[in-house]
């Protein structure tokens, strides 16, 4: 066995243990948003077709695949290629990856640990000093494949920026299908790169603003099953589904506390929409907002001690931070047009927001005092920011012009690195869990 | 129940018209001059003329999937014209256009007492998600407020929101996005109703 091996840790579908930030020459430097790229090599690695693994052809090329794809989709690498591949026995030999500018190198070998199970060890070395940094033994049962390759990119994710990675994660959306008045909407989940799609409703009643708790395992949603909206919190788990009870009126904009302990939530009356939490344990419900107008879109700082939302009471859509408590209200935002749908990052360091300008949508992120503001996506109609885990990236609802069909995108924060969620038709208004159990 | 399906479609709107013309001339003397009338009204009423026909394509093909021709529902849509009002943008507050259709919709409640009503708001896909929630349910409460305030008593009509989850018109473009800043009274315990 070798040295690293040693240190990783055996589980049944993951291995744990995040490594502890890089800070040596492994290291991405992000400031404000911007990256110096790191020199990376993943090549491929063959391990032959391994049972159960429904991948055509050889396992470990199509792991190194997903590897490659998912740490080039942050835009914070830049990938190095070298010819040919190596194989899952093979010692690695540096000189040709040095050779080539590579600072690091990415090699899982991939092989089959028998009673359907894949064990897939990812390590990442420093090319120059000709070693290991960090590496992982990770075990998933065949038929959750991909999730192996995720980790393993989560692992050196993690190792080179100090956040967690946001490749072993889900993402859930609403998937709308058919022409008024006969359309229908699912709530869909699929991990975050749009495979392995679980419907988790079926398209009988109408659903909106799906939002995962930060543990991936609970959901609240808007559900229509009669013209009276309610909240329902579902648990992924047991599949037990909940309405909450609250008072009349129609409530909207549901978010989880980073505890998952609490649900804050706009309830609109009588033309006044004001923003409440409950807990679930108690069901006990506060208002914290009592101003006239619409306030909505609430979303929790990952410390819990602050709420940012928007509200038109100044006469146009504009954000908001108070304390949990609804205490001490101050807009934050001040620039042209208006802003909505507040999400804080999870890092802490931005809030993303979208921006309303002359019928134009795009997403944007601050500081959480307001500062600092930057507009980072360019087309005509995006929308619904939701943070990724690691703070490195927001998924997004985008709508193109014509064809009006929506579809999920992911942006880095400089808005250089973006791509479309492959889903199976139309999707929108995205939730983007955190690490997965 | 009878009598109700004895007022043809006809008869109906005549006695309906003078009750609005009546109307119209009190609303319009309440109209802010700088109001742009909405285009292409569903009615066209000028004082002292005989009122026009209803030439709404809506309100001869209903939008109600109405299977069966049902009475009460036909009934309500010849009488008020349309169930569907509609919205400037970003704005809650009620057009002259779609206070004549409340108008309307007002007196046919009234007669039937035993009727109760849900009001839709919905919103235009211009907007943020959220927000075209409460916007939704800022429009259904300026509905409900208006039928109240001629005579339809609050505990009949419940009100929400779909905001822009139940578009009427998918493209982005102006005239489809118009259809959707709307208002729907739909009734509640009568056959051939159905929700949105």
């Amino acid at each position: 066995m070798t040295a690293p091996a040693k240190r990783a840790i055996m589980g049944f579908l993951l291995i744990g243990a995040v490594p502890a930030a890089g800070q040596g020459p492994l290291h991405v430097d992000i400031t404000q948003g911007i990256a110096s790229p790191l020199l990376i090599a993943i090549p491929d690695v063959a391990s032959g077709p391994i049972p159960d693994v429904a991948a055509s052809g050889d396992t470990g090329i199509a792991l190194s695949q997903i590897v490659r794809a998912d740490l080039l989709s942050t835009g914070l690498y830049r990938p190095v290629a070298v010819d040919g591949r190596l194989s899952a026995e093979q010692e690695v030999a540096f000189a040709p990856f040095a050779k080539a500018g590579a600072q690091a190198l990415v090699v899982g070998r991939a092989r089959s640990v028998g009673s359907g199970l894949l064990a897939y060890d990812c390590t990442l070395y420093d090319v120059f000093g000709a070693r290991a940094e960090t590496s992982q033994r990770i075990v998933v049962s065949s038929a959750q494949w991909r999730r192996a390759a995720h980790k393993c990119a989560d692992m050196v994710f993690a190792f080179t920026t100090g956040d967690p990675g946001h490749f072993d994660t889900r993402l859930m959306f609403v998937a709308e299908e058919g022409q008024p008045p006969d359309q229908h909407a699912r709530l869909v989940s699929t991990d975050y790169d749009g495979a392995n799609a679980t419907e988790l409703t079926q398209g009988r009643e109408l659903v909106a603003m799906p939002r995962f708790a930060r543990n991936g395992r609970r959901i609240v949603f808007l559900s229509y099953a009669d013209p009276q909206p309610k909240l329902v919190l579902a648990d992924l788990g047991s599949g037990q589904v909940t309405p909450l009870t609250l008072p009349k009126g129609v409530p909207s904009a549901a978010r989880f506390s980073p505890d998952g302990g609490t649900i804050v939530f706009s309830l609109a009356r009588e033309g006044d929409a004001d923003i409440y939490a409950i807990d679930l344990a108690s069901g006990s419900l506060r208002q914290l907002t009592d101003t006239a107008g619409a306030d909505t879109s609430p979303s929790y700082a990952p410390d819990g001690k602050s709420i940012v939302f928007e509200s038109d009471r100044s006469g146009e859509q504009q954000l908001y931070v108070m304390a949990a408590d609804g205490s001490g209200q101050k807009r934050i935002s001040f620039g042209g047009g208006g802003y909505a749908s507040p999400a804080w990052s999870p890092r802490d360091d931005l809030i993303a927001f979208t921006h309303v300008e002359g019928g134009r949508l795009r997403i944007g992120v601050m500081k959480p005092d307001g500062s600092r503001q930057r507009i980072i996506t360019d087309g005509s109609h995006d929308e619904d920011p939701s943070w990724a885990i690691s703070g490195r990236a927001i998924a997004f609802q985008r709508t193109g012009g014509g064809a009006s069909l929506p579809a999920i995108w992911i942006t880095d924060l400089t808005g250089k690195a973006q791509h479309q969620v492959r889903t199976d038709g139309p999707a929108s208004d995205p939730s983007w869990s955190g690490t997965r159990p | 129940m009878s009598h109700r399906k004895s007022m043809t479609g006809v008869s109906c709107l005549r006695l309906l018209q003078g009750a609005a013309i009546a109307l119209f001339g009190l609303l319009a003397s309440c109209q802010r001059p700088t109001q742009r009338l909405p285009p292409a009204p569903i009615f066209e009423m000028r004082e002292g003329e005989a009122p026009a026909a209803v030439h709404d394509e809506n309100a001869l093909t209903p939008l109600l999937r109405d299977n069966g021709g049902t009475a009460s529902i036909a009934d309500f849509e010849r009488f008020a014209g349309i169930r569907r009002i509609y919205f400037e943008r970003n704005r809650a507050d009620l057009t002259d256009e779609a206070r004549g259709t409340l108008d309307r919709q007002a007196e046919w409640l009234r007669q039937h007492p035993d009727v109760r009503a849900s009001l839709h708001g919905h919103a235009d896909a211009l907007g943020t998600r959220e927000y075209q929630i409460a916007l939704g349910e800022k429009r259904a409460a300026a509905m409900k407020f208006y039928l109240t305030a001629h005579g339809v008593s609050a505990e009949r009509l419940s009100i929400t929101s779909f905001g822009k989850q139940r578009p009427a018109a998918l493209g982005l473009d102006d005239a489809s996005q118009k259809l959707n800043r709307r208002g729907e009274t739909v009734l509640i315990g009568v056959p051939g109703a159905s929700g949105n």
